[in-house]
C-alpha cells in the first residue's frame, strides 16, 4: 500500500516563512492570525473544563503551565516549542488538530512567527468556548472553496495530445528531481498487463504470440484496439463502476429482501462500457434517466437511459422499521452519499447533522438535496418501448367497439334460457343441500351447468359469495320465502341508500371516478383518464372467460388488455385517520398499498397497509394505520402484479421471470375514516329486484331475468350504470355470461379476432428505477439530523458552490434533471477530474488523487495536478469517451514501463509516487476466479441475464437464504454471480471483493492467510484444477508438452529449463504418491498457487 | 525543490493502510522491523484483560425475567400498563405481565437472579449486572448490528474486528477474532462479524461447531500431508524466483509467500483445537458436554471451545446461540415467554457456569472478560397474552472476569422494568468499557475511511468505571 499525496505535499512545502507580517503589532498579529485558529481548531478540547492532554489554550496562563507532555510553547523559540512539532505532524501520536487535516502551511508559519515574537497573548482569563462560530458560514465556505478541487480546470499545459501529453507531464516531474524512468517492459509483460487491466483475464497464447511476433510499428496500437473492442472489456470495466454504485441484488437487513431485476443494470453497464457511451450521458442516465430523452437500444429494443436510474435503488433498508421516517432518512442518506462520492468525490452526507467539518458543504445544502430525492419515487420501470404494447390499441379498440352489440345480442338470447336453467339449479340444490353426503362428495357431482355450479358454490359460503342471497332465497317457498325476501329487500335497499353517501367521520381523499388529477398513471397501454362512464370491457385474458368484467366507473388498467401493466400513484397526503380504505377491483394479484414516507417494504409490520386485490367488482379494501404513522406523509399506489417493487425474500429469482404478464386493476375512491365507521360494498344483485313484492322463487327468477335483460340493454345502449356493471361482472366471473362458444356467432368471431391480436402484446421487461411524479416537496431542515424536530423547509437545489440557485429547481418536478445537468457538466470542476482519476486509478492501481472517492479536504491531494487536469480535458474533448482516455493512457510510455524500478527510483522514490515505473499489483478477486475458469476452458462468453446464485457450503437460515448455487457458478464470470448483502460470496470476499455498503472506488488490497487457504483447499479451486488438468492432458500426451501448456495458458510464457525440470519432478513425485490423474490435477493446482498468477507486473 | 529524500510517512500509511496493521499493532510492526519482538505492543494504558468471550443471547432475553426483579410489575399483573408506551414492533400491546419466574438473592452479595439460572446463580458474586442498558433500535437486524458494530447498518467493523485491528492476534495459527457458530447466526447474518473497511484479516473466522462439516472453511487439506508439502515446496521455489526477479518486491508479495506457511500450520492447529480427547471427563461434565439435553450439550461444546481458543491467544470469541429452538433469534419469545425462556436458559445455564468455573481453575478468569448480552430486552407488558415484544428502552446484561466488580447491579430501570432511568448505559458505553479493559482508549482507536476518522464508538461512549475494580 502506498500513499503518495502526503509525500508530495511535503515536497511542495516551501520554507516556513510568514510574509507581510512584520508590520503588525504582536497583539494585533495574535488577534488576526492566531486567535481565530485557536478558537476554531483547538479550544473545543483544550479549555479549562476539558483540558485534554492536560493542556488549556483558552488563556495565557493555561498554555504557560504546559500540558501532560510538559512545556508547549517556548517563547521566542519556535524550534524548541512542542506546539510547532505537533502542528507540523512531527510528533507521532500527537498530530494536531486532532482528526482534522493539517493546518495550512501559512497558518503554521503564523504560529512560528507568533512564538518568535514572544507569543503575546492578551487573554488573561479563560475565554468561554462558544458554540457560535467566530465566522459566518459564508466566510467559512468562501475560504474552503479555495481548495484545489473546486478550482476550474487549468488550461492545457502542453500542446501535444493524448499519450504524449501524459508522458511529457510525467517525465517533466521525473527529470526535475533527477529520477530515471524504467525502460519499456517486454512485449509478453505488456500484453499480459494490457489483457488483465482491460479485460480482467489473461491473454490467450495465440494473442501473445501474435503480438510478440508482430514487427509492424503499430503492433501495440493494434493490440490495444483489439482488446478495447473485445466484449470482455465491458464485463470487466462495468464491475469497477459497480464497486462505486454499491451494486447488490438484495437490500440487506433482517430479510435481505430481493431487489428484482437489478441484473438489468449490470447488463446495461456492460453494454455501456463496450459501446463507449459518453460518461456525461451515463451520469444523466443514473440521476435522471427516466426524464431525459431516451437512449434507445435498437438491437435489444429497449430504453437504456431508464435503466441507469437503478443507481438510486442499491440501498440497504430495514424491512420492519418501527420508525418509518428514520428509514427514509437512512435510504436518502445512502443515496446522497453514493451520488456525492461517485460523481463528485465529495462526502456530502457528512453534512447531515452539521455543516461539513472540512468542505464547503453546509447542512442546508444537504437538506436542499434531500428534498430532490424525497420528491422522487421508487419502483420498477418497464424498459421496452411503449409502442410495443400500444401498437395494437387501435385495432383492439375497434374490435371492442364492434364486440359490444354482438355480445349484448348473444347475451340477451342467452338470458331467455335462464329461467329454466336457474329452476333446475334450484331443484338440484334443494335435493342435495340437506343430504347426509359430505360436501366434498357432492362437489364432485355438481352438474357442469354454470348456474348450478355458482348457486351451489354460494350455498357453501352464503355470506361471502356474490350470489349468496340468490342461493338462499331460491331454497325457500311460501311464508319462509316471503319473510326472507322482505328482510333482504329492506336490507338491500338500506345498503343501497348507505353507499350513496359516506359516514360522517369519513373524509374522501380521492375520487377517481371522474378525474385522476394529481395521480400519475405510468405504463404503456394504461389509459390517461378514468372510465367516467361504466360499461367498457375489462379484459382479463388469463381467465377462462377472457372478458373479465364490465368496468365500473374509475381508473382501470385493462380496458384493452390485462397485459397492459403499470402503476398509478396518488399525490401525497398526511395520514390522520385510523383507516384508509380504497375502493378497488382487480384480477391476477395486483396490489394496492399505502406508501408511508416513501418506505418500500410491505411485509410484516406493513401488511396492514397493502392488499392483494382479486375481485371482479369494486370493493373496499381497508388499510389500518398504526398509531406511530399518524401525522406522516403517505401516498396510495396501485399496480399490476409484476410491477410490485417489493417482493420480500426471494430464494429462487428465476421464478420471477416466469410470468404470463396478465394482471389488472381498477380503482375508484380513497377514503380515510375511523375504526368505528363501516364502508359497505355496493349491492351486487340488481336493485330493481327488490321493488314491489315477490311471492315465490319462480317469481324471483323471472324478475332476475328481467332485470338482467335491462342491464344488458343499457350496456348495449351505452348507458350502463355501475350497478349494471357490477351485476354483469359477477355473472361473467361466474361464467354464467360468456363469449358464445358457437363459432358461427358474430360475437364469437369478433372475440376470436380480438384474442388473436391481444395475444401479440408482449410481456414487459423491467428494471429497478425511480419515477418523477411531479409532486415535489421540500424537506424541512433537521437540526443535528433529528427528524423529530423538523424546522423550516429548505428549497430544493444542488450544493451552493456548484448549482445553488434554488429558483432553478422550483416547481412540481423533483429537480433531478437539473441536478443531472449540473453534474454532467464540463464546467463542474469535479466531474471530469473525478472520473479521469478513476480511470487512472484502474489503469495504475493508484489514482493521481489516491483517495478516489474523496476530493475534499480530508482526501489526499493530486500528485500531478496538471496531469489530472490534462486527463480531464482529454475526457471532455473526446466527448467523455472512456475508451479514448484508456487508449491514451495505455499508449503512453509511462504505462508501458517495466515494473522494475531504476536505481535512482529505489533510492529516492520508494513508493513510486512519480510513476517512474509500473507498480506491481495483485489482480482482483474476480480476475482470480475468472482466470481459473478460463484455464478449464469452460468460461462462458457473451453472457448476460439473471445472476447465478452463489455457492455455499452450509445454509444456516433456510427461511431466508437461497439454496446454494452451483460450485462452478455455471462457468460464468464473477460479475454474473448474485450479490446478496447478507450472504456474501466467500471466495471473492477473501480477495477483497467490496461490501456493497458505500462507494468503494478503491478496493482494499489485503494479503491474508485465508487467501492461501482458498487457493489450497477451496473446492472451486480444486474443481478448476482438475478440469484444467484434464484439458491439458487431453491436448498433449508428453509430460514436457503438458507442462509447457500449463505455463503458456496461465502465465503467457514458456517454462525455463529449470522450471521444466522442477515441474517434471514434481509431477513424477505426485504420481508416486497417488496416480496420474491426481498428479496432473496437483500440477494444475500448484500453478494456481503461483504468485506469478496473481501478481501482475 | 527537493529538501529531503522521499520517505514513507508512517502515520499516513497507518491511517490509510489496508494492510492489517492498526493504530496499536502498527507500533508492533515497526518495532518488529527494528528488531523488537512481535507482540511488544504499546497499549494506551495497562490492560486488565487479554481476551473477551461474548455470550450473545440472540433475540433479546427479558430483563424482568432474568436479572431485574420487578415486584411492582408482579403486583399489578393483568392491569393496564400505566406509563406512556413507545411504538413496539407488533403494536399488539397487552396488560402488565408479571414474571412467572421467582427471584432470589444469590451469593454473598445477594445479587438477585431468577430461577431460570440455578447454576449461574452460584457465580452471582462474579457478575456485574448492568440493569440500565439501552439500545436505539427495536428491530433485530438493526439492533444486532448496533450491538456488534455500534452502527445499525452494514458497513462498520464489528467489535471483535476493532480489537483485532488494535491488538492483533497472539497466535499466528489462529485469527484474532473467532465466532463459534452453534447453527444460529444473529439476524443480519455474517455482516455482524464483518471487518467492513478494516483490513479483511480482522473479520471473524467462523468456527462451525454445529454441522459436523470442517470447522473452519477451507481448513481441511486437500491432499495428504506429504503431497501437500511437495506442492508447497514446488510453489515456494517458484515464488522465490518470481520475487527475486521482481526487484522492489512489494511487501504484499512477500506476505503472500509467507502466508502459505501460516496456512499450512493452521491446517493442523484447527483439528487439534476441536479435539476434546485430552480433556478430563470431569471437565466435560462441568460444562455439560454430556448433558442429556442436546441443546445444552451443544452449547457446552461451544463454551469449551471458547476456553480452548482463549488459551491459544485468540482475542475475541463470540459464542452464538444453538440451533434447535429456532432458525434465528432463539430468545425472541413473542408468544410463549415462559416456555421459551425456560428452554433458552436451560440451554446456556450449566455451560456458562462451567465456563466461568473452568476459567477460574485455570487462572484465566482474571485475564478474560465475559459479556452476556442480547440485542435488546423485552417489554414488561404482554404482547398478546403470553409473550413479550422487543424493548430497547431498558434491559439487562452482565459482565464478569478481569477488572470487573462482581456481585453488583449497576443502574436501574423504572419500577416496572420498562425504561432505563438511572445510570443509563448505551451500547457505545459498553464498547468503550470493553476496549478500556483491553488497554485501548476508544477515542484513539481510529481508521480513516470515507473522509472521516471513524471509531467503534462514533462520537459517543463513556467507560463504566463504577463497574470496574
Amino acid at each position: 500500500m502506498r500513499t503518495r499525496g502526503l509525500l508530495v505535499i511535503m515536497l511542495l512545502v516551501s520554507p516556513l516563512v510568514a510574509q507581510e507580517s512584520s508590520s503588525e503589532s504582536g497583539i494585533e498579529f495574535f488577534e488576526k492570525r492566531i486567535r481565530p485558529v485557536l478558537d476554531e481548531q483547538c479550544i473545543a478540547c483544550h479549555n479549562m473544563q476539558k483540558r485534554n492532554g492536560g493542556l488549556s489554550l483558552d488563556h495565557r496562563d493555561g498554555w504557560q503551565q504546559g500540558g501532560d507532555s510538559g512545556e508547549v510553547i517556548v517563547s521566542g523559540k519556535p524550534d524548541e516549542s512542542l506546539l510547532m512539532r505537533v502542528l507540523q505532524h512531527e510528533e507521532p501520536g500527537m498530530e494536531m488538530p486532532a482528526k482534522a487535516p493539517k493546518l495550512e502551511n501559512h497558518t503554521i508559519a503564523d504560529f512560528a512567527e507568533w512564538i518568535r515574537r514572544g507569543a503575546p497573548d492578551p487573554r488573561l482569563k479563560p475565554t468561554q468556548p462558544t458554540n457560535a462560530p467566530s465566522r459566518t458560514w459564508n466566510e467559512i465556505r468562501d475560504e474552503r472553496v479555495k481548495w484545489w478541487s473546486f478550482q476550474p480546470l487549468s488550461p492545457h499545459q502542453t500542446t501535444s495530445g493524448d499519450s504524449s501529453a501524459i508522458d511529457q507531464l510525467i517525465d517533466a516531474r521525473l527529470s526535475s528531481v533527477g529520477l530515471q524512468a524504467a525502460h519499456t517492459a517486454d512485449r509478453r509483460t505488456r500484453i499480459r498487463r494490457l489483457s488483465y487491466i482491460l479485460r480482467g483475464l489473461p491473454p490467450t497464447i495465440d494473442e501473445v504470440n501474435a503480438f510478440t511476433q508482430d514487427a509492424s510499428p503499430n503492433a501495440w496500437e493494434q493490440c490495444v484496439d483489439r482488446m478495447l473492442a473485445s466484449p470482455s472489456f465491458g464485463e470487466y470495466w462495468a464491475r469497477h463502476w459497480m464497486d462505486v454504485v454499491r451494486y447488490a441484488d438484495t437490500h440487506g437487513s433482517e430479510d435481505d429482501a430481493y431487489l428484482p431485476f437489478a441484473y438489468r443494470y449490470r447488463d446495461y453497464l456492460i453494454r455501456a462500457f463496450n459501446n463507449d457511451v459518453p460518461f456525461d450521458q451515463l451520469i444523466r442516465e443514473h440521476i435522471a434517466g427516466d426524464v431525459i430523452a431516451p437512449r434507445w437500444n435498437d438491437q435489444l429494443d429497449l430504453n437504456e437511459s431508464i435503466i441507469g436510474t437503478a443507481f438510486w435503488r442499491f440501498v440497504e433498508f430495514n424491512q420492519t422499521p418501527v420508525d418509518v421516517k428514520r428509514e427514509e432518512i437512512i435510504v436518502i442518506d445512502s443515496q446522497i452519499d453514493a451520488m456525492g462520492k461517485a460523481f463528485q468525490a465529495l462526502t456530502i452526507s457528512c453534512a447531515r447533522c452539521h455543516d461539513h467539518k472540512f468542505d464547503p458543504i453546509s447542512d442546508e445544502d444537504y437538506y436542499a438535496l434531500y428534498g430532490i430525492l424525497r420528491s422522487t419515487r421508487s419502483g420498477l420501470r418497464v424498459i421496452d418501448a411503449p409502442g410495443k404494447f400500444t401498437q395494437f390499441d387501435q385495432p383492439l379498440g375497434q374490435l371492442a367497439h364492434d364486440l359490444k352489440p354482438a355480445l349484448a345480442t348473444a347475451w340477451l338470447s342467452e338470458v331467455n334460457a335462464w329461467p329454466e336453467r336457474i329452476r333446475s339449479a334450484r331443484d338440484w340444490i334443494r335435493s342435495n343441500v340437506n343430504s347426509k353426503t359430505k360436501a366434498e362428495e357432492i362437489e364432485k357431482q355438481v352438474p357442469e351447468a354454470p348456474w348450478t355450479k355458482s348457486l351451489w358454490a354460494a350455498t357453501q359460503q352464503p355470506s361471502n359469495h356474490p350470489l349468496g342471497l340468490m342461493s338462499k332465497l331460491t331454497q325457500l317457498e311460501g311464508d319462509d320465502f316471503r319473510k326472507s325476501w322482505t328482510d333482504i329487500a329492506n336490507s338491500q335497499k338500506q345498503i343501497h341508500e348507505q353507499v350513496t353517501h359516506l359516514p360522517d367521520d369519513a373524509k374522501e381523499l380521492f375520487d377517481l371516478r371522474t378525474s385522476i388529477e394529481g395521480w400519475q398513471p405510468v405504463g404503456a397501454g394504461l389509459p390517461n383518464s378514468p372510465q367516467t362512464q361504466a360499461g367498457g370491457f375489462g379484459i382479463h385474458a388469463g381467465s377462462t372467460n377472457w372478458i373479465g368484467s364490465i368496468l365500473e366507473q374509475g381508473f382501470h388498467s385493462n380496458p384493452l388488455s390485462d397485459r397492459h401493466n403499470g402503476v398509478i400513484r396518488s399525490p401525497d397526503f398526511i395520514v390522520d385517520h385510523d383507516i384508509v380504505s380504497v375502493q378497488t377491483c382487480g384480477s391476477g394479484n395486483p396490489r394496492v398499498r399505502l406508501v408511508i414516507e416513501n418506505f418500500q417494504g410491505d411485509s410484516l409490520l406493513f401488511e396492514t397497509v397493502n392488499q392483494t386485490v382479486n375481485s371482479p367488482t369494486m370493493r373496499w379494501y381497508r388499510m389500518t394505520i398504526r398509531p406511530q404513522w399518524r401525522g406522516l406523509r403517505a401516498h396510495v399506489e396501485m399496480m399490476t402484479r409484476d410491477d410490485k417493487p417489493y417482493v420480500g425474500v426471494v430464494k429462487n429469482p428465476e421464478n420471477l421471470e416466469k410470468t404470463d404478464g396478465r394482471s389488472s386493476f381498477g380503482i375508484a375512491r380513497v377514503v380515510a375514516h375511523s375504526h368505528a365507521s363501516h364502508l359497505p360494498d355496493a349491492p351486487i344483485l340488481p336493485i330493481g329486484l327488490w321493488s314491489g313484492s315477490c311471492e315465490s322463487s319462480d317469481h324471483l327468477i323471472s324478475q332476475l331475468c328481467r332485470e338482467t335483460n335491462f342491464a344488458i340493454e343499457r350496456l348495449q345502449a351505452g348507458n350502463c350504470t355501475n350497478a349494471d356493471a357490477r351485476w354483469l361482472s359477477v355473472l361473467i366471473d361466474a361464467n354464467i355470461l360468456s363469449v358464445p362458444s358457437d363459432s358461427q356467432n358474430e360475437a364469437n368471431k369478433i372475440a376470436k379476432a380480438y384474442q388473436t391480436v391481444e395475444n401479440q402484446i408482449p410481456i414487459a421487461r423491467r428494471s429497478p428505477g425511480v419515477f418523477e411524479d411531479h409532486c415535489a416537496v421540500e424537506q424541512p431542515f433537521l437540526p443535528r439530523g433529528n427528524h423529530k424536530q423538523p424546522q423550516d423547509l429548505v428549497p430544493r437545489r444542488y450544493l451552493e458552490i456548484l448549482d445553488g440557485d434554488s429558483s432553478n429547481y422550483a416547481g412540481i418536478d423533483s429537480g433531478r434533471l437539473r441536478l443531472a445537468n449540473a453534474i454532467a457538466n464540463p464546467n463542474n470542476p469535479l466531474t471530469a477530474r473525478v472520473y479521469a482519476n478513476r480511470i487512472w486509478h484502474c489503469m495504475f492501481g493508484t489514482g493521481i488523487v489516491p483517495t478516489v472517492d474523496n476530493f475534499g479536504r480530508m482526501g489526499e491531494s493530486p500528485t500531478h495536478p496538471e496531469l489530472l487536469d490534462e486527463l480531464a480535458w482529454q475526457l471532455i474533448e473526446s466527448g467523455w469517451s472512456t475508451k479514448q482516455l484508456i487508449r491514451a493512457i495505455v499508449l503512453s510510455e509511462t504505462w508501458q514501463r517495466d515494473s522494475l524500478p531504476t536505481a535512482s527510483a529505489k533510492e529516492n522514490d520508494l513508493i513510486n509516487a512519480l510513476w517512474s515505473h509500473m507498480q506491481m499489483r495483485r489482480i482482483d478477486a474476480e480476475s482470480i476466479r475468472d482466470t481459473m475458469l478460463q484455464m478449464s476452458g469452460k468460461l462462458k462468453t457473451l453472457d448476460q441475464g439473471l445472476g447465478t446464485r452463489v455457492y455455499y457450503r452450509s445454509v444456516f437460515d433456510p427461511n431466508k437464504q437461497s439454496p446454494p448455487g452451483p460450485l462452478d457458478g455455471d462457468q460464468r464470470r464473477s460479475i454474473f454471480l448474485e450479490v446478496r448483502r447478507n450472504f456474501p460470496n466467500e471466495f471473492l470476499t477473501a480477495f477483497d471483493f467490496p461490501k456493497p455498503t458505500a462507494p468503494a472506488g478503491r478496493r482494499s488490497q489485503t494479503t491474508v492467510p485465508q487467501q492461501s487457504l482458498v487457493l489450497l483447499n477451496d473446492p472451486f479451486t480444486l474443481l478448476q484444477s482438475q478440469l484444467w488438468a484434464t484439458r491439458v492432458c487431453h491436448t498433449n500426451s508428453e509430460t514436457a508438452e503438458r507442462i509447457k501448456m500449463f505455463y503458456s495458458d496461465l502465465l503467457s510464457r514458456e517454462p525455463t529449463p529449470d522450471e521444466l525440470r522442477a515441474a517434471t519432478s514434481f509431477v513424477e513425485d505426485q504420481i508416486q504418491l497417488s496416480n496420474e490423474t491426481v498428479a496432473w490435477g496437483a500440477m494444475a493446482h500448484a500453478m494456481f498457487n503461483l504468485k506469478e498468477m496473481i501478481f501482475l507486473r | 525543490m527537493i529538501q529531503q529524500p522521499y520517505r514513507i510517512d508512517r502515520r499516513a500509511i497507518l491511517r490509510n493502510s489496508a494492510h492489517g496493521f492498526g493504530a496499536l499493532a502498527f507500533s508492533a510492526l515497526f518495532g518488529n522491523a527494528a528488531g523488537a519482538k512481535p507482540g511488544a505492543i504499546s497499549l494506551h494504558h495497562p490492560a486488565k484483560i487479554k481476551n473477551v468471550i461474548f455470550l450473545f443471547m440472540d433475540g433479546g432475553p427479558s430483563q424482568v425475567d432474568t436479572f431485574d426483579p420487578k415486584p411492582e410489575l408482579n403486583k399489578n399483573h393483568g392491569k393496564p400498563f400505566p406509563m406512556s408506551m413507545d411504538a413496539t414492533q407488533f403494536d399488539n400491546n397487552g396488560t402488565m405481565f408479571g414474571s412467572p419466574f421467582r427471584f432470589e438473592p444469590r451469593g454473598k452479595s445477594g445479587l438477585p437472579i431468577s430461577e431460570l439460572f440455578p447454576q449461574l446463580s452460584k457465580c452471582a458474586d462474579d457478575l456485574c449486572v448492568v440493569r440500565s442498558m439501552s439500545a436505539e433500535f427495536a428491530e433485530h437486524s438493526q439492533a444486532c448490528l448496533f450491538l456488534h458494530s455500534g452502527y445499525s447498518l452494514q458497513g462498520r467493523p464489528s467489535l471483535g474486528s476493532w480489537i483485532g485491528y488494535g491488538l492483533g492476534s497472539e497466535n499466528d495459527n489462529f485469527p484474532g477474532y473467532v465466532v463459534i457458530n452453534g447453527g444460529v447466526l444473529p439476524i443480519g447474518g455474517v455482516e455482524n462479524f464483518s471487518s467492513a473497511f478494516l483490513p479483511a484479516v480482522h473479520q471473524a473466522s467462523m468456527l462451525d461447531a454445529y454441522s459436523g462439516a470442517e470447522p473452519i472453511t477451507n481448513i481441511t487439506p486437500s491432499y495428504k500431508t506429504q503431497q501437500q508439502r511437495a506442492l508447497l515446496d514446488f510453489v515456494h521455489h517458484q515464488d522465490d524466483r518470481f520475487a527475486q526477479t521482481s526487484g522492489s518486491a512489494t511487501s504484499a508479495l512477500d506476505a503472500a509467500i509467507r502466508n502459505y506457511e501460516t496456512a499450512f500450520a493452521m491446517q493442523s492447529a484447527v483439528p487439534e483445537l476441536t479435539d476434546f480427547s485430552k480433556e478430563h471427563a470431569a471437565t466435560l461434565s462441568l460444562y455439560g458436554v454430556d448433558s442429556k439435553n442436546n441443546l445444552t450439550a451443544q452449547y457446552a461444546k461451544q463454551c469449551l471451545l471458547a476456553r480452548r481458543l482463549v488459551e491459544r491467544g485468540v482475542r475475541f470469541v463470540e459464542i452464538t446461540c444453538v440451533r434447535g429452538i429456532r432458525f434465528v433469534a432463539p430468545w425472541d419469545d413473542h408468544e410463549d415467554l415462559e416456555g421459551g425462556h425456560r428452554k433458552n436458559a436451560e440451554t446456556v445455564d450449566q455451560p456458562i457456569y462451567g465456563l466461568i468455573s473452568d476459567l477460574k481453575d485455570r487462572g484465566l478468569f482474571d485475564e478474560t472478560l465475559l459479556v452476556f448480552a442480547g440485542e435488546f430486552g423485552r417489554t414488561p407488558f404482554a404482547q398478546g397474552g403470553k409473550g413479550r415484544d422487543h424493548n430497547p428502552q431498558g434491559f439487562s446484561i452482565w459482565l464478569a472476569g478481569g477488572g470487573i466488580r462482581g456481585g453488583m447491579a449497576y443502574g436501574s430501570t423504572d419500577e416496572l422494568g420498562y425504561r432505563a432511568v438511572e445510570n443509563v448505559v448505551t451500547v457505545h458505553d459498553l464498547h468503550a468499557t470493553i476496549l478500556h479493559l483491553l488497554g485501548i482508549d476508544h477515542e484513539r482507536l481510529t481508521f480513516r475511511w470515507g473522509g472521516r476518522d471513524l471509531r467503534l464508538t462514533d462520537v459517543h461512549g463513556t467507560v463504566l468505571r463504577d463497574c470496574l475494580t
